[in-house]
């Protein structure tokens, strides 16, 4: 029955979604990318694609910076003229969507804070998705709590700070628990969000959320190995998504990679991971199987789930077009194969 | 005209780790006396001083050599793994992240050597910190306050980051892929490669005055020759010499 109202108010954004899904790069188009010599090689053959010449008024020499901050630019582009077109369910799904890069940007304010940076530099660097109006009033950072009251309050992120006003001190450890708790009840609230829309879209963000939460719980392990988080901090980080929700207990408490692998092999689908002889490492396989999961949601019609498919897919496009332009600026080419392509 | 040269092999090649015995201090003699190579026959039974050295030149040059390479092979993993780092997670480890606080340096080069620190109990006293660093940020450190169990751990974060140590790693966060470490393991290996080579520099240049000192030393003695045989052949027409020869002839 979906199919009958959707397209009332939905059908022309997620037209353009598909006909932006369709612009992807392919395997043949990133084969012909690995294949140039020079950054503006590379820009020619990027030139061919959907990203035509966007890359257009930039003079040489080219620096991989700046091809990446183009190609994100196009990305965010496209993604504020979705957001305009939206409206109801849709317009608080994309909100959703940038929930997670207003976290990065609060972190980064305060981390530029404390690290004695200029205020106008670091707002510069933030996310655009990420955006909001009293962003720049995060520089006077003094406790988290104060922040809180006078500046994080009225934005759509003051529920997600419920766990973190303990914490007083604000140094590089403590930013980086507030970063991951706000992401984890972030996620926990987007997921709860997304069950509450009609199928398919529901199923479809179950999966990837599931997935996420799976994600973030094994690079917190594995990243954290040899730090000083302790297993109770950890817990408090991991969401509370996923498969391996039965197995945190266990992860908390995991100090090398050989234990972690042990406990992940248990859930079938991350079994793969860690058995493979190729050259990819775990997180390869995650960033793989993530978009084998996005390229699978393009299946299903008449839902929203396009558009959180083709945000992500088109930030991995993103990154794999900087890994190869890093790739040949370095003169490595022997890596350049290193990136993940699924359309 | 042909011109045979029967030359062996063995008596040209000289392995100067395995027959020279070469002494680490090349300020002293290097090459034995009467030293015989065990293959071919005909060879040299001594080598001077300056084939000595320039044979161990040789031998530094070509370490300095092996030296370069290894430095650009860490070097160009180092900024691999940067860029891995990077592709897995964008726009977090560049230089929005860089600390511009005051830090003590990681890496001191002492007595010609290369220490680099690690992490060490923390020795300073974080009261006397504070109070130093209060006036001047008031309103950004404020250690005084009761701990939870989050900051039970910040207290001991915050020893840790009063001690001399503090790694740079951690101004990208405390959640750092392995690539990123990989990154800066390869970038400190570079720097003690960087060290050797400036040894190396230092060692060659040295030899390579002294090989020319010694070639000088060389013209020298010949120039000296040269009129000791031009006076004595002055001597020899002098009228009194050749009078002295008639003399003795008669």
């Amino acid at each position: 029955m979906e199919g009958l109202f959707f397209n009332i108010e939905n059908g022309y954004i997620e037209a353009l979604v598909r006909g932006y899904r369709s612009g992807l790069l392919t395997s043949s188009q990133y084969i012909n990318l690995t294949q140039c010599d020079t950054l503006d090689d590379l820009k020619l053959q990027l030139s061919s694609t959907d990203y035509g010449n966007f890359m257009a008024n930039v003079p040489s020499p080219l620096s991989t910076s700046t091809i990446q901050r183009k190609a994100s630019d196009k990305l965010y582009d496209e993604f504020n003229y979705i957001r305009s077109q939206s409206t109801d369910l849709l317009a608080k799904f994309m909100d959703y969507i940038t929930y997670g890069y207003m976290i990065d940007n609060v972190a980064l304010m305060i981390t530029g804070t404390i690290h004695e940076r200029d205020r106008s530099e670091i707002l510069d660097r933030c996310h655009p998705l990420g955006w909001f109006d009293t962003l720049p009033t995060l520089s006077v950072a003094t406790d988290i709590e104060s922040l809180y009251q006078t500046v994080l309050i009225d934005t759509p992120l003051a529920p997600y700070f419920y766990d973190c006003l303990s914490a007083e001190d604000l140094d590089d450890l403590n930013i980086e628990i507030i970063r991951n708790k706000l992401y984890k009840a972030y996620l926990e609230d987007f997921h709860k969000f997304s069950q509450t829309l009609p199928s398919p879209a529901n199923e479809v963000m179950d999966r990837l959320l599931q997935f996420e939460g799976d994600k973030r719980a094994i690079n917190i392990t594995l990243n954290s190995i040899g730090t000083e988080l302790t297993p109770e901090v950890k817990l408090e980080i991991f969401p509370q998504l996923g498969s391996l929700i039965p197995f945190h207990l266990e992860l908390s408490r995991v100090e090398d990679s050989e234990t972690l692998k042990g406990i992940v092999s248990n859930v079938g689908t991350y079994k793969e991971f860690f058995g493979s002889d190729d050259d990819k490492n775990l997180e390869d396989h995650f960033y793989q199987h993530e978009m084998n999961l996005c390229r699978d949601a393009f299946t299903q019609q008449f839902t929203i789930s396009t558009i959180w498919s083709w945000v992500r897919s088109k930030e991995q496009e993103v990154r794999n077009i900087t890994w190869i332009a890093e790739c040949i600026a370095q003169n490595q080419k022997e890596r350049i194969n290193n990136y993940i392509s699924v359309y | 005209m042909t011109l045979e040269l029967d030359i062996k092999v063995e008596e040209l090649s000289i392995n100067p780790e395995k027959d020279l015995n070469l002494p680490v201090d090349w300020d002293k003699p290097l090459i034995p006396e009467n030293y015989s190579q065990k293959a071919g026959q005909g060879v040299r039974k001594e080598i001077d001083e300056q084939s000595a050295k320039l044979i161990l030149l040789l031998n530094l040059i070509d370490e300095y050599e092996r030296n370069l390479v290894e430095i650009c092979d860490k070097l160009e993993a180092g900024f691999l793994q940067l860029s891995r780092a990077k592709f897995y997670n964008p726009n977090r480890f560049d230089s929005s992240y860089y600390d511009l606080r005051e830090l003590n340096a990681q890496s001191q080069i002492k007595d010609g050597k290369l220490i680099i620190q690690g992490p060490t109990k923390p020795e300073s006293k974080p009261e006397e910190n504070e109070e130093e660093k209060e006036p001047e940020e008031p309103t950004l450190r404020n250690r005084h306050q009761k701990s939870s169990k989050i900051v039970k751990k910040v207290n001991s974060d915050a020893e840790l980051r009063n001690s001399s140590f503090k790694d740079p790693i951690k101004m990208f966060g405390a959640i750092l892929p392995v690539s990123l470490y990989e990154s800066q393991a390869a970038f400190k290996q570079s720097l003690e490669l960087l060290m050797e080579k400036k040894r190396l520099v230092a060692e060659m240049s040295a030899l390579f005055d002294r090989v020319e000192e010694i070639e000088r030393e060389k013209e020298k003695e010949k120039e000296k020759e040269k009129e000791k045989e031009k006076d004595d052949a002055q001597e020899d027409d002098s009228p009194e010499k050749h009078n002295e020869r008639k003399t003795s002839a008669q």
